[in-house]
């Protein structure tokens, strides 16, 4: 029961993992995609919709992308080429995922999928997987130009585009790429994990993968753990709320979010700031002909 | 040589452009998901016909209420720079404030007038804290407050689900997760016929009458504008970014608030499930704002035409199965669409020839 419990936390884990690694390399780029949440939802359902169209599962991962790169496509014509308001046009994207979801999986609710992905036999090749896929994108990240480009674009955008950053390109790139794994992730959320769609299915999954790059202090290496973590809670909260254990699946649903908030006050108000601080630039619009602010 | 379609900066945004922007927002996104619905099965002349008819529908009051309670408070916010994306769980907070002294404190001797007021009062409290949290984090230790109110809004919607499924569960309920039914003496009346709760429509449309003169017509209001604009300019004329913080989260959360004790005590008269009770006005809301082009006195037009988008979705999920959630394409499309225009305001599009 326990390794079942452990399969189940890895399995739902995946799901936020994906997304949370995604708005890892949109946010070190300096923008805040709150279209996440909307990306995610909309995925579920566009997945869900192209495999049982197709019956095939990789049609349904590769619409889940295909949607989730819309969307980031959207944020970035919005927030960095039109520079409007990240916040704003992150909300909006994310209703407009909403609406889109309700509109795709309309008329599939309740349909069985022709064929699924189980993984609860392989759980340790996927962990092992992720854990290796955090590894590359950390090294990515703080290893290779290509991080150092990114994580310039979101520290200090005016200075690195004097040193021959695009900083218009590196976040547009950031951003789709971001957002299609974020896409991928709403795909393995109804496709690998819950294997059913119903309206309103992963409402909050994205903010939980928001709340995951938050606590990780937008470090790749500490997603996966806290992807299995918030994700454990998820599969675990109908198991703790009957005897022996008793637990209120409600203060205990709370649990992520107000770890979040501490962390993120933490991460501002104690000496872990030199380690886990936000992206100096993350969620300020870059004005390229304006040199100084 | 190509030509290339670059942007210069307008030392003045254009006087139209206050008009232009919300009118040709609402006309694009409607144009788009009329063709969005149309693939999807609903005519675009049903489509426009129901909104027609909402437009001058009693239920679209009832929707506008909280859209211009909410909306009030996050113009004034959001010309702080301020960004409270919590209206959800003020809404929430200021809901469960009402039905726990209406359910558990008030007397059921006190006359309503008494009653009602009391309840308002908490609810403001409830929300103008919740919101208390987010701008001491955000003065204190520069905790965005994106994210701090984000997270403050599941953390109330998991506490009034808690609620309504465990200590609070009606007895009379049959085992729905829902509370009692409020006393009568905690009822706010409604116009007869109708759900227009009309106290806190009043409420609402003075709400957005102060708090223009607020903005308008005191320092504070002058200080909560210069720090949106430009907070360099506020910083070196000694305008405490601190304080302006705490007295937006204060006002905005406190709206919001007042919005959740109308909701339970107004409408439903019980505490019901979060989803149900805030039903994303809080996020809605944040459309009402920019659609007013973050005018208080404007929100009270956006709130209402707001309101008959989501009373006609509600009739069309009716009407043609199409459900109540596919309205957030229209509303989100318009946000979409706002923030984007915005750019024109502040750049001229010019067509150059570059070498």
């Amino acid at each position: 029961m326990i390794e079942n419990l452990v399969a189940r936390a890895v399995i739902a884990g995946t799901a936020l993992m994906i997304a949370a690694m995604g708005e890892v390399i949109t946010e070190r780029s300096g923008v805040l995609n709150l279209g996440i949440e909307g990306a995610f939802v909309f995925a579920c359902a566009a997945a869900f919709a192209a495999t049982v169209l197709t019956g095939s599962p990789l049609a349904g991962l590769a619409a889940g992308c295909a949607v989730g790169a819309l969307i980031g496509a959207l944020h970035g014509l919005i927030s960095v080429s039109l520079r409007g308001y990240q916040v704003v046009s992150g909300l909006a994207l994310t209703l407009f995922g909403y609406g889109a979801a309700s509109l795709a999986g309309k008329g599939f609710v309740g349909a069985p999928l022709p064929a699924v992905i189980t993984a609860e036999g392989a759980w340790w090749a996927l962990l092992a997987a992720e854990i290796a896929a955090a590894a590359m994108l950390w090294h990515m990240l703080f290893r290779l130009k290509i991080g150092s480009v990114i994580r310039a674009a979101g520290e200090d955008p005016y200075s690195a585009e004097t040193l021959g950053v695009n900083v218009v390109k590196v976040r547009m790139v950031a951003t789709v790429v971001g957002s299609a794994m974020v896409g991928l992730g709403g795909a393995w959320y109804t496709l690998g994990y819950l294997h059913i769609w119903t309206e309103g299915l992963g409402m909050g999954r994205g903010w939980i993968s928001l709340a995951i790059v938050i606590v990780s202090g937008w470090n790749p290496l500490l997603v996966p753990a806290l992807s299995y973590l918030f994700g454990g809670v998820e599969a675990a909260i109908w198991r703790l709320q009957l005897p022996p254990y008793n637990m209120d699946p409600y203060l205990l649903g709370m649990v992520p979010y107000v770890v979040t908030l501490l962390a993120l006050t933490a991460f501002m108000a104690t000496p872990l700031r030199r380690t886990f601080k936000p992206p100096a630039a993350l969620g300020i619009t870059y004005h390229k002909e304006e040199r100084t602010v | 040589m190509r030509l290339v379609l670059a942007a210069k900066k307008r030392p003045q945004p254009p006087p139209y452009a206050e008009y232009l922007i919300p009118i040709s927002a609402v006309a694009f996104s409607l144009a788009i998901s009329s063709a969005i619905l149309c693939a999807s099965g609903v005519h675009p002349a049903y489509l426009f016909s129901s909104l027609a008819s909402a437009l001058v529908d009693y239920s679209t009051i009832r929707y506008a209420i909280p859209l211009i309670l909410c909306g009030v408070g996050l113009a004034i916010a959001y010309k702080a720079g301020v960004w409270n994306i919590g209206s959800e769980g003020q809404i929430l907070a200021g809901a469960a404030a009402a039905a726990g002294l209406s359910l558990y404190v008030l007397p059921k001797t006190l006359p309503p007038y008494a009653s009602i007021a009391a309840m308002y009062v908490a609810g403001f409290a409830a929300g103008a804290g919740l919101g208390l949290i987010a701008a001491w984090l955000k003065a204190s230790y520069n905790v965005n407050e994106v994210l701090s109110t984000l997270m403050l809004n599941y953390i109330m919607m998991q506490l009034v689900n808690y609620l309504v499924y465990g200590p609070w569960r009606g007895l009379r309920e049959y085992g729905y997760p829902r509370s009692d039914v409020f006393p009568r003496s905690t009822w706010i009346p409604q116009i007869p016929g109708t759900t227009i709760h009309y106290p806190t429509l009043a409420l609402a449309i003075a709400s957005a009458a102060l708090a223009y003169l607020l903005m308008y017509r005191t320092r504070l209001g002058f200080e909560i504008r210069v720090c949106g604009a430009n907070p360099e300019a506020a910083r070196y004329s000694a305008i405490s970014f601190r304080r302006v913080v705490v007295w937006v989260m204060l006002i905005s959360g406190g709206l919001a608030g007042l919005a959740g004790v109308g909701e339970v005590a107004g409408v439903y008269r019980q505490l019901i499930r979060a989803e149900r009770v805030s039903a994303g006005f809080g996020y809605t809301a944040i459309i009402v704002a920019w659609l007013a082009n973050l005018n208080p006195a404007v929100v009270l037009a956006a709130g209402y035409f707001i309101g008959a988008l989501i009373s006609m979705s509600y009739k069309l999920q009716i009407a043609s199965g199409i459900s109540y959630g596919s309205i957030n394409v229209v509303t989100g499309l318009m946000l979409a669409t706002l923030v984007s225009l915005e750019f024109l305001t502040r750049y001229r599009p010019v067509v150059k020839l570059v070498r």
